[in-house]
């Protein structure tokens, strides 16, 4: 074996290659430019494989290329020693140099075979788009779905925030309704009971007796009062509906407005320009009116604005008054119309104007909205049922 | 005069709340009525079957099987036309279309008590 080595790269009796060509320029000149160039070439194939490797570690079969490297590189180191054996007889080298090409060149087209179908397999450039199109659009119909979702679980919270805030009120009323039946039976004796003792005493006590019994007969017909407001805020109180037109009825109530705002406020009216027909008890919407705009003007500061308005909306006639006052934080708006709550001072106001106005809504088959800002101002809504015409049906 | 038809008018006071009761009974009686009282519906029955009123005055909502309706339904078989006065501390109650009665809301006023009356044609205005 090493016989045959030492035997093979003895040059000693061999000539150089240019021999062959006759030493002719042209030809050895060719060659060389032509070898020359396919080496270079060949020797910068490796490095921008390498390079692609190097950047890419991700890509499938990367030892692949790490063959097509050697190979190449092997055929380029072929072609340079083509250059050296123009002058230098070392052709056992060149025969060297060529089994090593031959042996990566076999090894690597043996391993690339069993590639060629997983090569086949691969998504081309366009597949991928496509796939990543679809991909893209699946991940944009779950997102809407995920946005859809949060839309109704926050619709779902928010009803039964409502139910629950509902379900409150009503037991509220059921316990005030309660209350007020009790009080107008002690305030029926209580009343009765003083009348009888005026009519007793006429012509004999002295006027301060009587001025006692008459103050003590005011305070029980104001009690009558406050009973008859818990009433209204428990739908116990008598109402007598008719077919109005809402937007008529705030019209004319506008000096009254007026006067319970007096002039620090601007009152502005926002009326259509037809009826806004609704079946209520005329004194009973009045005084739901008069209780927002009170409660509108003791919102605002001083030099407020508050709307009065009215529209139609499907079936309902929706009427409003907005102020641009201080408006509520959430847990005061959640607890508005409870009886008895409010945010005035002791003796300013009784907690019971929008419990009639939610009583009365309620009443009159209709619902009332709050919609409140810190800071911003405070809009009441009470939407009744829109009836179709304004004038009733003659009852027999 | 009205009045004078019968020398002393008679009424059935129902009401299951002993004072007010009583001083409604003092308010028919100061009026020159002959007044008596009832604690529930059943308790009026009894008594309007062995002595009948001129007229009934009752309470909506009571203990018992009768309420004021059915009390003043049941009595007007036997007396029909009977002038009949409910009052109720529940103002919701849709008073019902009953000829010859009026609904009166509670608080009671003795004022309101007399006007009754008058509509009722049983006192001289």
């Amino acid at each position: 074996m090493l016989a045959y080595l030492e035997q093979l790269l003895n040059a000693d009796s061999l000539s150089p290659h240019g021999i062959c060509l006759l030493w002719r320029p042209e030809l050895i000149w060719t060659h060389v430019i032509a070898d020359l160039s396919i080496g270079l070439s060949y020797f910068s194939i490796p490095v921008a494989l390498g390079v692609l490797v190097w950047k890419r570690p991700d890509i499938s079969f990367n030892w692949m290329i790490w063959c097509f490297a050697a190979f190449i590189l092997a055929c380029g180191t072929t072609h340079f020693f083509a250059i050296w054996t123009l002058w230098h007889p070392d052709y056992g080298v060149e025969a060297v140099i060529k089994i090593v090409t031959a042996a990566v060149s076999i090894a690597t087209a043996i391993a690339l075979w069993p590639l060629i179908p997983k090569a086949l397999s691969w998504p081309s450039p366009s597949q991928l788009a496509a796939a990543n199109a679809e991909l893209t659009a699946l991940i944009k119909q779950r997102d809407e779905a995920l946005d859809a979702l949060r839309r109704e679980s926050a619709e779902r919270a928010r009803a039964e925030d409502m139910l629950r805030q509902s379900q409150k009120l009503e037991a509220i009323g059921q316990l005030t309704g309660g209350i007020a039946h009790d009080f107008n039976n002690l305030l029926t004796v209580m009343n009765m009971n003083m009348e009888r003792i005026e009519t007793k005493l006429r012509g004999h006590a002295d006027a301060g007796i009587r001025k006692s019994l008459s103050n003590a007969m005011l305070a029980a017909d104001k009690a009558a009062a406050i009973t008859s407001r818990m009433l209204a805020f428990a739908r116990k109180e008598r109402l007598d509906p008719a077919h109005h037109d809402a937007r008529q009825i705030m019209s004319e109530l506008g000096p009254l407005f007026h006067n319970a705002v007096q002039e620090d406020h601007e009152i502005v009216f926002d009326l259509p320009p037809g009826p806004c027909p609704v079946h209520i008890d005329r004194q009973q919407f009045e005084n739901a009116l008069l209780n927002l705009t009170i409660n509108a003007r003791d919102a605002l500061g001083g030099g407020g604005r508050i709307v009065l308005r009215a529209y139609l909306r499907g079936d309902h006639v929706y009427v409003e008054v907005e102020d641009n006052g201080d408006g509520m934080p959430d847990h005061v708006r959640a607890r508005a119309f409870e009886p008895f709550f409010t945010t005035k001072t002791v003796g300013k106001g009784s907690g019971l104007g929008l419990s009639q106005v939610y009583g009365f809504a309620q009443q009159s088959g209709g619902s009332v909205d709050v919609r409140s800002t810190p800071g911003e101002g405070t809009t009441v809504s009470i939407i009744l049922p829109k009836v179709q015409r304004l004038s009733e049906p003659h009852e027999a | 005069m009205k009045s004078a038809k019968k020398s002393r008018q008679t009424v059935l006071v129902v009401e299951d709340e002993e004072l007010v009761r009583e001083i409604v009974i003092w308010a028919f009686e100061d009026l020159g009525f002959e007044a008596r009282g009832a604690a529930t519906g059943d308790e009026a029955a009894l008594m309007l079957a062995e002595a009948p009123v001129d007229l009934l005055f009752t309470d909506i909502r009571m203990p018992g099987r009768l309420d004021g309706w059915t009390l003043a339904e049941k009595m007007r078989e036997t007396w029909s036309g009977l002038p009949v006065i409910y009052a109720s501390g529940y103002s919701s109650e849709p008073p019902r279309q009953v000829p010859n009665s009026i609904f009166l809301e509670k608080p009671l006023a003795t004022q309101a008590l007399r006007e009754a009356l008058i509509k009722l044609d049983l006192l001289d205005a």
